[in-house]
C-alpha cells in the first residue's frame, strides 16, 4: 500500500485543498496534510470527503516522503498543488513564498 | 457594433438572476455538484486545474472600448489583474471565486457582454476574420451573419442538447483569417457571376483527436435561405450525430462515416422541407442586423501620407512593426493595427489590466472606439488613420504591446496547457516562452518570413496544433511531458492538417527540434519560399532525417 492523502477543491475558492492533519478540516497546503498507507482509512476519508456539499472532485493521491515531508509523485498534482510554473507570483507558491 | 435590444437585455439579466439563484442553492446544500455543473458550464464557469475559470462570450471576437475597460476592472476586482485571450476570440479569467461570478457576470450585463455559449454541447459563439468590415480584400462585412447566427442559437431549444458543441465560422473574403475549414460549419462569401452575394457551406472540419478539414456540402446558398440551410445541417447531426461516445459525436465524425454524398442528400431533403417563406423574415432581420454594421463615417482629410514616410524613414523600429502589423484598410488613408500579444517569452494571449484599459483608450483615441480579438490570441485596432500611426505605435511601444512579429516564428498560438487546464497533459506556455527566446532576434524572425506555430497541452487541441505549419502536441509518456511535431499544417484557405514527424522529444529538446526544423527550411528554401511553401515542394523527409537522422 502507497501512501495517500485526499485532494480536491474548495466549492467556494476553487482552491486545491487537502484533508488536514487532523482529519476533519482542509488545508491549502500538503505539508499539512492527513496522510495514510492504510487502503480501509483512506477510502473511509475520501467517503466522508465526497459526502460534503462544501467539497469537489475529492481523490486519494498517491505522495511519497522525501527530505521536506510529503511529496505528490505525479507532475500534474504538483501543478496542482503550487499554482501555474509560469506565474510563480500567482497560487499557493506564491502564498508559501511571503509566509517563507 | 451591434447593440442589445430590449429583448437581449433582458434576456442576458434574467439568466444572471438565474444563475445567482443557482449559485445560492449550491453552496446551501441544495444542489448537488452533479447537478450544479451543468448549469455553470451554461455560464461560462469551469473548474480548472487551480480554480475556477470563467470564460466570457466575445461574439465574433469584437469588443467596444467600454467593454474593454469593463474586462479590465473585472480582471482586478474579481480576478488577479490578467485575463487571456483565446484561439476562439473569447477571454477568459484563471482565478474567480464561486460566489462572486453572478456579480461579475452583472457586470458584464451591463455592457452588453455575458458567459452563455462559451461550454456546452451547444452552438458556441461564432468567430470570424479579426478585419471584418475593414479588410482590403472582403466581398462583404461577415458580422452581420455572425449576429444573425448568434441570435438565432441563443436559447435555441431545438439545439440546446446537441451530440457535442459545435464551433461555426464565417469568412467574409477568400483569403481564409478565421480558419473556417477548421470548423464544424465553415461559411465562406461569395458575389456569383449575376453579382449576388451567397454562401459557401462546410461541413465536418474540425481539429481534436480526430481531424478533419471542413468539406463543401453545399457550394452557393443566397442570402434569404442561408439560415434555413444551417437548420437543415444542424437538425441532421442533431438526430443522426452519435450520442454514445463523445469521442465520436462531432460531426466530423457524422461526416467521415456517413459520407458527404449522402449526408448532402439528408440536409437536402431537410432544406427542402424548410418553408421558404421564413427565408423573407430571415432576410429582413438581416437587414435591420446590417444597419449596426454600416461603415463609419469616415474622415473626409485627405490623407497625408508625407508625414507617415518621413516617420518610417526616420525610425527604423517603428518601419519594421508597420511593415509586421499593419495591415492593409479597405478605406484610403485609414489602416488596420494589429497589436501583438506576443512579447518575446511573454505568455500567449495574456493581458494585464493595465494593457487592456490601454487597448481601450488607444481605441477610443484612435480605433473608433472599437476593438477585434482574433483567434491567434491577438488584438486588433481596426479604424486607425494613417496619419495616427507613428503616435500610436510609440504608446503602444511604451507598454510592451509595440511587439513587431505578427505571423511571424514568435507570433505563436498556445492553449494555457497543463498551467492551468484540467485537461491537459503537458505545458504549452513554457514551450511557446522558449521557443520564442530561440528566436528572439527580430533580424533572424525577419529572415524566417511567415511561419505559424501552433501548441496544444493536449489531444483535444485547442492551441489548434494541428493546422500550425509547425505543430506541437504535448503528452504525458509516463509522467513525463513529451512533444510530437506535426508539419505542413495550415488554417487558411489552403487549409491542411499537419503530418506526425516521429518520435517525440522531451521538454528540454523540442525548442531545439524547432530550431532544426526552421534551419533545414532556411537551408532547403528557393526565392521569396515561405515554410509551407518549401515544405509543400520538399516533403516531411528532409525535415525529418534532419530530426532523427538518415532513415
Amino acid at each position: 500500500m502507497t501512501t495517500k492523502v485526499i485532494m480536491a477543491n474548495d466549492l467556494l475558492s476553487g482552491d486545491v485543498i487537502f484533508l488536514s492533519r487532523d482529519s476533519r478540516s482542509w488545508t491549502k497546503f500538503l505539508d499539512q496534510a492527513w496522510a495514510s498507507d492504510s487502503e480501509q482509512l483512506v477510502e473511509q476519508m475520501l467517503a466522508a470527503a465526497q459526502d460534503s456539499h462544501m467539497i469537489i472532485g475529492a481523490e486519494a493521491i498517491e505522495v511519497e516522503h522525501d527530505h521536506t515531508g510529503l511529496a505528490l509523485t505525479v507532475f500534474r498534482e504538483h501543478l496542482r498543488s503550487r499554482g501555474p510554473s509560469v506565474r510563480t507570483d500567482l497560487g499557493k507558491q506564491a502564498e508559501l513564498k511571503q509566509a517563507a | 457594433m451591434y447593440r442589445y435590444d430590449e429583448f437581449d437585455a433582458e434576456f442576458v439579466k434574467q439568466r444572471v438572476d438565474q444563475f445567482r439563484d443557482q449559485v445560492q442553492r449550491r453552496v446551501a446544500g441544495e444542489l448537488t455538484e452533479d447537478e450544479f455543473k451543468p448549469l455553470r458550464l451554461m455560464n461560462g464557469l469551469y473548474l480548472q486545474l487551480h480554480a475556477y475559470m470563467l470564460r466570457v462570450a466575445i461574439p465574433y471576437g469584437t469588443l467596444s472600448a467600454t467593454q474593454m475597460y469593463k474586462l479590465a476592472d473585472i480582471a482586478d476586482k474579481y480576478d488577479k489583474g490578467y485575463g487571456h485571450f483565446t484561439t476562439r476570440q473569447n477571454i477568459q479569467f484563471n482565478w474567480p471565486k464561486l460566489n462572486d461570478v453572478p456579480d461579475i457576470l452583472e457586470e458584464l450585463a451591463s455592457v452588453e457582454m455575458h458567459a452563455i455559449q462559451t461550454s456546452g454541447n451547444c452552438i458556441r459563439n461564432v468567430t470570424t476574420d479579426q478585419w471584418a468590415g475593414v479588410a482590403a480584400d472582403e466581398i462583404e462585412d461577415p458580422r452581420p451573419v455572425c449576429e444573425l447566427i448568434r441570435q438565432w442559437s441563443t436559447l435555441n431549444p431545438e439545439f440546446a442538447y446537441l451530440p457535442r458543441k459545435f464551433k461555426i465560422a464565417v469568412t467574409g473574403s477568400s483569403n481564409d483569417r478565421a480558419a473556417v475549414k477548421a470548423h464544424d460549419i465553415g461559411i465562406i462569401t461569395h458575389k456569383n457571376e449575376n453579382g449576388d452575394i451567397g454562401y459557401e457551406i462546410l461541413i465536418g472540419g474540425g481539429l481534436g483527436r480526430t481531424p478533419f478539414i471542413g468539406k463543401t456540402v453545399k457550394k452557393f446558398v443566397g442570402k434569404d435561405r442561408l439560415l434555413a440551410y444551417i437548420e437543415a445541417v444542424m437538425r441532421v447531426y442533431n438526430l443522426q450525430g452519435r450520442r454514445d461516445n463523445k469521442y465520436k459525436a462531432r460531426i466530423k465524425i457524422l461526416t467521415h462515416e456517413t459520407g458527404i454524398e449522402k449526408l448532402s442528400e439528408m440536409i437536402e431533403r431537410e432544406f427542402e422541407r424548410i418553408d421558404k417563406a421564413q427565408g423573407e423574415l430571415e432576410l429582413a432581420e438581416l437587414n435591420r442586423i446590417e444597419s449596426y454594421f454600416e461603415p463609419p463615417q469616415y474622415s473626409s482629410e485627405q490623407d497625408d501620407s508625407t508625414a507617415l514616410q518621413q516617420s518610417l524613414e526616420a525610425n527604423e523600429q517603428f518601419n519594421y512593426w508597420y511593415n509586421t502589423n499593419v495591415a492593409k484598410h479597405q478605406q484610403p488613408g485609414y489602416a488596420i493595427v494589429n497589436i501583438s500579444l506576443k512579447p518575446i517569452e511573454g505568455i500567449p494571449g495574456d493581458a494585464t489590466s493595465a494593457q487592456m484599459r490601454l487597448v481601450a483608450q488607444l481605441a477610443e483615441q484612435f480605433s473608433l472606439s472599437e476593438i477585434r480579438v482574433t483567434h491567434e490570441q491577438n488584438l486588433v485596432l481596426p479604424y486607425v488613420k494613417q496619419a495616427d500611426l507613428f503616435t500610436l505605435w510609440q504608446q503602444l511601444e511604451q507598454h510592451d504591446l509595440g511587439n513587431s512579429n505578427l505571423g511571424l516564428i514568435t507570433d505563436i498560438i498556445a492553449c494555457p496547457g497543463l498551467d492551468y487546464c484540467a485537461l491537459a497533459t503537458a505545458r504549452s506556455i513554457p514551450i511557446a516562452q522558449k521557443i520564442s527566446k530561440v528566436f528572439a532576434d527580430r533580424r533572424k524572425q525577419q529572415d524566417i518570413g511567415k511561419l505559424q506555430i501552433n501548441i496544444s497541452g493536449c489531444i483535444n487541441a485547442c492551441g489548434h496544433h494541428h493546422v500550425g505549419n509547425i505543430g506541437i502536441l504535448g503528452l504525458d509518456k509516463k509522467g513525463e511531458e513529451y512533444y510530437q511535431i506535426t508539419l505542413g499544417g495550415n488554417a487558411d484557405e489552403n487549409a491542411a492538417i499537419g503530418k506526425i514527424t516521429g518520435p517525440g522529444f522531451s521538454k528540454d529538446e523540442i525548442a531545439g527540434a524547432v530550431e532544426t526544423v526552421v534551419n533545414t527550411y532556411i537551408e532547403n528554401r528557393q526565392t521569396d519560399e515561405n515554410f509551407i511553401q518549401t515544405h509543400s515542394r520538399i516533403g516531411d523527409v528532409p525535415f525529418k532525417e534532419a530530426l532523427y537522422g538518415p532513415n
